[in-house]
């Protein structure tokens, strides 16, 4: 036991967990009973050297990427997993949500297991008969809560899950990324939950890739990379370490695919008179004609440099760059903007926005199209651009070349980014008396 | 001591044991329409059949003064009880492992729950074997009491197996149908279906290093025999330290793989 003072609820010190891997099951065996201990595998670790401590009624996030470790910090916290070294003190009783499902029989009806999950938290049956109103009414999948769990959508399950978790009274609420399968109200429902549970002193973990949520609800975040503790600190400061990094991150992965080897300048005309334009890599199967290929596509600012951080209410222009290997007409180039949820934000093509004007290609030839354009005030985050050629007229045509997200773009909006998009609108008020207003049907 | 707080600690957990005990009948029988009646049925129809082939077809000799078909059920119905639990307990933390992987468990009562649901079953049995007997005109003697004993020494033993059994599965698939024909095996080197007294005696020996010798012939002793279990010192000590080791080993190798438990299931 490490000493622990009363206001910290979670206190964990020099945390390693090792995964053995072993080449066949059996060697498992083996060496669990071997009894001079011989070894028979290889050290993965899932998590090194972790510490921290999380105070009383403190809502922590852990962010970090897939197989950092977030999960198996979880899973000891909770007592699920045996940690290889180090020590956890716990203060309170947990109720976990990982993965998805908690304790969940899947041949048994939502409300046994309610009633199954209640027991093996060590409530009566008659404490259960008491929580069970709320635990239905919050998880509202109506019927199907008589029905086997088996039947349930995960969305429905998630709800159920939650639902139980955040009604047996815990004192700390461990929640894994459980949330991302509800839908929209739901999510908005449990937030409320947390922000009633923080109320009463309830200490909340919860691992999120979202990063508005964790923004929105948490004090203090951890950051996990590799297995590795990257930071622990408010918030704010580590939010902003963290989204940094990625950026980096993302100029170094293009840098790697050798999309540009400079990127100050593109489009520029080199000595020989020739004209540099940065080669689009494409991978992977795409709609992809003979007679015409995209062989650039690009986003400069101003200046003329290349860039991949966008921000709002400044011009750019798309530079698409297509190879045609014979004469067409009926010609249309465009591409699209969509969000990291796939909706559509933009569309620009050169029939609508270049007065419903067909181009044509009368030989073998690289064409150039430039679209330039000033960045509405859309909401910041990470975009996809999908560049096109078609042939024919808006309404009837044969998409020739597509490549679908081929280019990723950050998109930084210095606003109060509260929707997709955001609009200069006229505010003008005016106040009358009551009785001089009369409101018709 | 470690035996007298584990004790105390099933004691405290006997709210969750019979909670899981009663999960555990109605996982079997779901969606079955005779639903837990199904557990009794088909060792009823066994024994119908027996009843039929030796005692109507093949006319066997009583055993002793003794209808062959009583003295082959006292022989019959331990015999199921130790098959059903070895055979549901060497799963049941694999069946389960959702309470291993999700959620803070105590995952020894699992095997545990297994033994209780089969030995609902047999307690119904016994009841049958009473009713049997009286209907054959053999009153109950004090020697029947003995049976409560021999249903305590069978669950030592089977505890001790199953934690055994079901940890092994996790890390070894093989065991499940390795314990298959053990039991298969055992079966047959079991004086359930034959008279130990046919074979010379100078093999019998052997045959009472078999556990199971000890539990049938004890439930014969009760109904059959009428011989007190200390009547037959020797085999008892030699029941009692075979179980005890058999419970050692089995809670030391459960409790040496439970935490890896997790990381394979």
């Amino acid at each position: 036991m490490i000493f622990m003072d009363s206001s910290v609820a979670i206190k964990v010190e020099n945390l390693s967990k090792c995964y053995k891997l072993y080449e066949k099951p059996t060697d498992r065996l083996k060496e669990s009973l071997h009894p001079l201990r011989k070894k028979y595998h290889r050290d993965f670790y899932a998590l090194q050297h972790v510490s921290f401590d999380i105070k009383r009624g403190e809502t922590v996030g852990i962010i970090g990427k897939n197989g950092s470790g977030k999960s198996t910090l979880l899973k000891m916290i909770t007592g699920v997993l045996t940690p290889s070294a180090g020590e956890i003190s716990v203060d309170g009783k947990i109720s976990a949500l990982l993965e998805l499902g908690a304790g969940f029989n899947p041949e048994f009806t939502g409300v046994e297991n309610i009633y199954m999950n209640g027991t093996i938290m060590g409530f009566s049956k008659l404490e259960m008969d008491a929580k069970l109103h709320d635990i239905i009414d919050f998880a509202d999948i109506g019927d199907f809560i008589y029905q086997p769990v088996k039947m349930y959508s995960s969305g429905m399950f998630a709800r159920l899950a939650f639902a139980v978790a955040i009604n047996i009274d815990p004192d700390i609420l461990i929640v894994d990324e459980a949330l991302s399968v509800g839908d929209v109200f739901f999510q908005n429902k449990c937030f409320k939950k947390f922000q009633e549970l923080k109320a009463k002193n309830v200490t909340i973990l919860f691992v999120s890739h979202d990063m508005g949520s964790i923004k929105q609800m948490t004090q203090r975040v951890l950051w996990l990379k590799q297995g590795q503790q990257t930071m622990f600190d408010t918030t704010e400061v580590v939010c902003e370490a963290y989204f940094n990094e990625q950026l980096n991150m993302q100029n170094e992965w293009n840098q790697d695919l050798d999309v540009v080897k400079d990127k100050i300048l593109a489009d520029i005309i080199k000595n020989d008179g020739k004209m540099i334009l940065p080669k689009l890599y494409t991978t992977g199967k795409k709609l992809v004609s003979d007679d015409v290929e995209i062989k650039s596509f690009f986003i400069k600012d101003n200046a003329g440099k290349q860039v991949d951080y966008l921000k709002v209410d400044h011009e750019y222009t798309a530079v698409l760059g297509a190879q045609f290997s014979n004469a067409m007409s009926n010609l249309i180039f465009g591409f699209v903007l969509e969000n990291n949820k796939g909706i559509v934000i933009l569309g620009v093509n050169s029939f609508i926005n270049g007065n419903e004007k067909l181009i044509e290609v009368t030989r073998p030839c690289v064409m150039m199209v430039e679209f330039t354009f000033t960045l509405p005030r859309i909401l910041k985050g990470d975009y996809l651009v999908s560049p096109a050629v078609a042939q024919g007229v808006q309404d009837k045509n044969v998409i020739l070349t597509w490549l679908p997200s081929i280019a990723h773009i950050t998109i930084e909006n210095f606003g109060y980014n509260l929707s997709l998009i955001e609009i200069e609108t006229g505010v003008k008020t005016t106040e009358y008396q009551p009785d001089c207003v009369e409101f018709v049907e | 001591m470690v035996f007298i707080s584990f004790l105390l600690d099933i004691m405290r957990s006997r709210n969750l044991l019979w909670e899981l005990t009663k999960k555990d009948f109605q996982i079997r029988y779901l969606g079955s329409y005779l639903g837990m009646i199904w557990a009794f049925i088909q060792p009823a129809i066994t024994i119908l059949i027996f009843w039929f082939v030796f005692q109507v077809g093949f006319k066997s000799m009583p055993v002793g003064d003794f209808p062959f078909i009583l003295w082959l059920v006292t022989g019959m119905f331990p015999w199921f009880f130790i098959n059903d639990s070895i055979n549901s307990a060497t799963g049941a933390i694999v069946e389960n492992s959702y309470l291993v992987k999700k959620v803070v468990f105590r995952v020894s009562l699992l095997p545990i729950v297994k033994i209780i649901s089969a030995f609902i079953v047999h307690l119904f049995f016994v009841g049958v074997l009473f009713i049997m007997f009286l209907s054959y005109g053999y009153l109950p003697t004090i020697y029947s009491l003995q049976v409560i004993y021999y249903i305590f020494a069978t669950i030592c033993l089977l505890l001790g197996l199953s934690w055994l059994t079901s940890a092994l599965i996790i890390f070894l698939k093989d065991v499940g149908q390795l314990m298959a024909m053990v039991l298969q095996f055992a079966f047959w080197m079991t004086p359930v279906f034959w008279n130990f007294k046919i074979i010379p005696a100078k093999y019998v020996i052997y045959l009472k290093l078999n556990p199971a010798y000890y539990i049938i012939e004890g439930y014969r002793n009760c109904f059959i025999y009428h011989r007190w279990f200390w009547q037959d010192m020797n085999v008892t000590i030699y029941y009692w330290s075979f179980t005890i080791i058999i419970l050692l080993v089995g809670a030391v190798t459960f409790k040496r793989l439970r935490p890896h438990f997790a990381d394979v299931l």
